[in-house]
This record gives structure tokens, sequence and C-alpha cells, in this order.
């Protein structure tokens, strides 16, 4: 799953960089305003985490352009500024959730996977799909009841497939899922990750669709 | 509390309706007792003309007939009795040949009512007082005397002045009533003013509307609407440096926790070594956070410090400079002095090295790497010494030199290099303690500028 940071502080940047894709996302970070406009108007993004007070094009105006062209991008905003007003601001210019900082990290992975539940509709926080059960939060699959032992990576790809379930997931889209920008790319990689999944859950879970991409369908 | 308008208002009309139209009756009182007076005292005289004329005849005939005098007095005495009431408050006397009272009426005593000498006279007659007139007759045998009681005169003054006091006495408290609601009327501005400044929430400082406003509160409404703009100055700069505070305390904190944690997270090795590496450098950088934040704090324009002495600023900034050039070789910056070496004046050694060191740190941080910084120390024919730094860096834009010396406050082009944001404000401290003048500009280098001018000793 790929996520935009906005964030202009090099370690701040850094660090939540880091922390993102420790707990299993694909990473763009953009240090102010305009290069993240660029990013998003050339990549597609799950969730946006922007930091307000930007050098340049304030996170507001990057927000306010954002929602402006009818983008509904689950949108994170980060901010020093703790009164009332500020928050309301950011929240009113289209803000989703907001975090002051300093904040934990812990704090902002969950904040993110509510984002990404509720944009995806979902109120329920694992996904079940018949035995198999996806639990975003604990990072922890299981089968029938018995755990099973997923990389990072394969966990990725279940978790696209399961919250796309019916919609073909082309072999790009679901790479750009797995890397951010400058991570390199191995070839073959999803075909790798997808041989690992079948072996684990089964071969009739994920089906193939020849030269157009994968998927797992939705349940009778 | 003061009176209210309305009430000083109220008072100050009154009073002077009142006293004016006292002062007003007062004359009335006078001018009636003095035309009274005129009037009665040629009535008087008119009555003693009349009797005398009368008795002379009489007393004429008498003597043609050759009566006795006494007759005269026993004809009259039936007519002498009183009929109009203020006919009561007359008396008269007729003497012949000197003591002899030849006719009196009935309220008139024996003896004479006064002397013998002609005209007016006041005399107290039973308890009362009276204006007596006497008159002779040319041949001198009658002298008639007529009184008039004073009382009368007295009651038809008080009747008049009564006639003028009472109408005042009576329209004074309504006069009071149109007053009060007249000035309610003409303080109606006034009372929406007030509401409409009441109504107002602090964040809201708009100025007041002009029109519609009495020329007499217009002063009042200026000041407050200037009051209004100087306030919401004053806290557009509260708020900005709080955001602005918060922003450079915070975000070091953030990072702080977020790198810790990306470290006690990880399960890769590498990765715990960056996120522990950049912790120690996120501690470094909340360290010259505090060390910039304390040596604001010292600077604090109350703390004065007096200690001055003799300072070789050329001699400081060579140290400086040999301070940093291990920075600056690190970064392939050429950092270089120029001065004149007679940069000497009155100032604290340890606050102006301060000072230097900001600026030249300033220039070294914001020059990107094989760039020029170069430091001048100039002694002026008046005596001054100017102390330049100029960088080969990015400068500030014009348009937020002003504002760079505020605590907290970054320049858009420098926020992606790290910073406290308060060097600037530091040195503007110093140059404030030092009574010198900092001016930010472009170098010919093609970055910042900075030139500090000490006045002379």
């Amino acid at each position: 799953m790929r996520l935009l940071l906005v964030e202009d502080d090099k370690l701040l940047g850094d660090g939540i960089q880091a922390g993102l894709h420790q707990a299993g996302y694909a990473v763009d970070w953009m240090e102010n305003g305009e290069d993240a406009e660029a990013a998003l108007r050339t990549e597609d993004y799950e969730l946006m985490v922007l930091d307000l007070g930007l050098p340049g094009r304030s996170g507001l105006d990057v927000l306010k352009s954002l929602r402006a062209k009818d983008n509904d991008l689950p949108v994170l905003i980060l901010t020093a500024r703790d009164t009332v007003s500020d928050r309301v601001k950011g929240l009113d210019a289209g803000a989703d959730d907001y975090l002051i900082k300093p904040f934990d990290l812990n704090e902002l992975n969950a904040r993110i996977r509510a984002l990404l539940r509720r944009h995806k509709g979902r109120a329920n926080p694992v996904i079940a799909h018949g035995k198999l059960i996806l639990d975003p939060a604990a990072h922890t699959v299981t089968l029938d009841g018995a755990p099973v032992s997923l990389s990072q990576r394969e966990f990725a790809i279940l978790q696209m497939l399961l919250e796309n379930r019916g919609k073909v997931m082309s072999r790009a889209r679901l790479e750009e899922g797995l890397y951010a920008w400058g991570e390199e790319v191995e070839s073959n990689a999803v075909e790798v990750y997808i041989h690992h999944l079948r072996k684990k859950l089964g071969s009739g879970l994920i089906r193939t669709m020849r030269g157009v991409g994968y998927v797992i369908d939705k349940p009778a | 509390m003061k009176r209210s308008i309305r009430q000083r208002l109220l008072i100050t009309l009154l009073s002077v309706v009142t006293v004016s139209w006292g002062l007003t009756a007062l004359s009335g009182y006078y001018e009636a007792h003095h035309e009274i007076e005129e009037l009665f005292d040629a009535q008087l005289a008119q009555s003693a003309r009349v009797l005398l004329a009368m008795s002379s005849h009489e007393l004429e005939e008498q003597r043609l007939f050759g009566q006795s005098g006494n007759n005269v007095i026993t004809a009259y005495e039936a007519e002498l009795t009183a009929g109009h009431e203020y006919e009561r408050k007359l008396a008269f006397q007729v003497w012949t040949e000197g003591d002899n009272l030849a006719l009196r009426s009935e309220n008139a005593p024996t003896h004479p009512l006064a002397g013998k000498a002609n005209g007016y006279s006041d005399r107290s007659l039973n308890q009362a007082r009276w204006r007596v007139y006497s008159l002779t007759n040319t041949p001198g045998n009658i002298r008639v005397q007529v009184a008039q009681s004073l009382e009368i005169r007295n009651e038809l003054v008080e009747a008049i002045t009564q006639r003028l006091l009472i109408p005042i006495l009576l329209s004074l408290p309504v006069l009071a009533i149109l007053i009060w609601f007249g000035v309610t009327r003409a303080l109606r501005p006034l009372l929406d003013l007030a509401r409409d400044v009441a109504h107002r929430d602090p964040e809201q400082l708009r100025p007041l509307p002009l029109e519609n406003i009495p020329a007499e509160s217009r002063p009042l409404v200026e000041s407050l609407n200037q009051l209004f703009d100087r306030l919401e100055t004053a806290f557009e700069n509260e708020r900005r440096f709080t955001a602005d505070a918060a922003h450079e305390l915070r975000t070091p904190l953030a990072a702080l926790k977020i790198q810790a944690q990306v470290a006690q997270g990880t399960r890769d090795e590498t990765a715990r070594r960056h996120a522990l590496q950049q912790l120690v450098q996120g501690v470094d950088r909340a360290t010259h956070l505090v060390q910039q934040l304390l040596t604001l704090a010292r600077l604090d324009p109350d703390a004065a410090y007096a200690d001055k002495t003799g300072v070789d600023l050329c001699a400081l900034a060579r140290e400086t400079l040999a301070e940093l050039s291990p920075a600056a070789r690190e970064k392939h910056i050429e950092l270089s002095l120029n001065s004149d070496c007679h940069g000497c004046f009155h100032g604290n050694r340890d606050a102006l090295a301060i000072l230097l060191r900001n600026l030249v740190e300033n220039a070294l941080r914001y020059t990107p790497g094989n760039g020029k910084a170069e430091v001048e120390v100039l002694t002026g024919g008046d005596g001054s010494v100017t102390l330049s730094v100029a960088d080969s860096g990015p400068g500030i834009p014009e348009e937020e030199r002003a504002r760079v010396t505020e605590r907290f406050y970054r320049s858009r082009a420098a926020q992606q290099i790290p910073g406290s944001g308060l060097g600037l404000s530091i040195v503007q401290r110093i140059v404030e303690h030092h009574r010198a003048t900092l001016t930010l500009g472009t170098a010919s280098l093609g970055g910042l500028q900075v030139e500090v001018r000490f006045p002379p000793d």
C-alpha cells in the first residue's frame, strides 16, 4: 500500500518514513508542497500524511487544491499548532484526521489504518474472507484459526487483493504498492510473492487473469 | 463612579434655568417695588394736595362766616369711617395755625404724624410702618399730613412677585422631565456605540463605523479604532509567535520520538542503526535550540549587562573565524576576513562574540558547498565600526527581512536547513544593547549581507 508523506523536517520525515515502512507501507516522502502536488498528479496513493507547516506552498494550500479537484484521498495532517481554531481550520480544509506534534508512531499507524479502513467502507478492523482472516493492525493472517507466517511484502499483496476483492489488480499496480520511489524493484517479484501466497494459503484463493493480473473473487 | 453625563447635563441645565429665572424674578420684584413706591408716593402727594385745597377753602369760609374751627371736625366726622379696605391704611391730619389739629381721620393719632417740614418721611405708628407726606399752604397757616401704611405696598409687591414665581416653580419639574428625555435622545448614538463595542468578541477587531457618529464622539471612535488596529497587530504578532514557536519547538521533539520508536520497533539492524544515528543528530539539534533559547534569555532587555570593556572587534573576528574554519573547510566554503585592525570600541566582549558566531555560523549554514563567506571589520572616519558578514547563499527575500529577527521566524527559503529560528533574534538583541544598527541586504557575492554599525564611543 503506497502512502505519500509530506514533511519538511529532515529528521522527522526520515523517522516517519522508516516507521511507516516498518508497518508495511511503501512511502514516498516529499519535502515541500510543490513536490507533493507533482507526486499527487503522477502517482496513485492510498493516503497522504501532510505536515501543515511547510515552506513555500503550505500544507493547507495543498489540501485545499486537492479537495478542489474532488480527490477523496484520505489525508492525515500533522501540525505543531494545538489551538482548536487551527485544528478546525485543518479539518474544514478537507483533512480526515490530525495529529499534534510530537505524536506516537503507534498512534500514527492506528489512525492511518482507521482512515484506510473507513475509506474502503469497512467498519471491521479485520478483513475476513471465508476461513481466512487478515488483521492489518496486528499484521497477522490466520487460516482456519491457525496462524500463517507471511513476509512483509507477501502480507502487503494479500491485503491489497483482499481489499479490492472482485477487482483485477495488475502486476504494475501491485508493484507500485510494494515499492516506494527509489526502491529497487526486483524482477518477477510479484509472481514470486503470489507463488508463495498460493503455497501457504492454497492455490484456489488467488486467480490469475492471464495478461491482466490477479484477483481474489468476492465470496459467493 | 462619576455622575453620568445625563445627570450632569440635567443638574447644570436645571441650575442655570433656576438661577436665571430667579434673577428675573428678583429684578421683577425690585422693579415692581420701585414702580409701586413711585405710584403710591404720587398718590399720597396728590391726596395731600386735594386735602390742603379743600381745607383752605373750608377755613376761608369759616373765617368769612365767623364759625369756630372745632366745627370743621364735627362736620366731617360722620364721613370719615372707612369705605374701601385699602382706605383703612390711609390716615390724615389737618393742622391750622401751627398746632391746632383741625381735622383728622379716625385712625390718625392726635399728635403730629410727622415733623413740620414738607415732604416724605417714614414713621412708626401702632407697631406699623407708615409713609407720611406733609404739605403746607403758601400762607403757612394750614399743614396737611397724609400717611399711608407701608404694609399695603409690601402686600402688592408680594402679590406681583408671587404671580411671577408660581409659573416658574410649577414649570421646573416639567422642564426637568423634558431635559431628561432630550438628553437621553441626544445620548442614543453613544449608547448604540457602547452596545456595539460590548457585543464584540476579542477575535474581531474590525474598526467601528464612523457614519452616524455625532461630531463630539468622533475623536473617541477614531481613537478606539486606532487602538483596535494596534491590538489586532499585537494579537497577530502573538499568534504568529506562538505558531512559529510551537513549530520550532515541537518538530524536533516529534522527530526524536519517532526515531526512537523506529529504533525500538525494527528488527532490521541497519534500520535500527540509522534511526539511532538520526536520534543522536536530533538530540544535537535540540541541544542547539536550548542553547540559543538560553542565550536569548540571558540577553533579555531587563537583564542588561553593564560590564562593557574595550573590545577589539578585529581580534574577536579572527578568533571566531579560527574557531569556525573547520566547519567551513568541511563544506568547502571559502571563509575570509578583511579588517583594517582598528575596530576597537566599548562593548560587551561575550555578547559580541555570540553576535559574531551567530552571523558567521548562519553564513556557513545557509551557503551551499563550494561557496564563499566574507567577514569585514572597517572603521569609519567618525570612529564608528562596521561589521559586515556576506555570503553566496540564497539570501533572504526583501519582504521577509523585517521579520527574520522575530523569535522563531524562519525564512521560507531557509526552512529546509535545520536551525532554531533564534540566531538573528539574538543578534538583534546584542545590536540593541550596543545601540548599533542592523541592516540586512544583498551581498555582492549574491547571498545575504548582514551589516552591524556600532556608533562611535
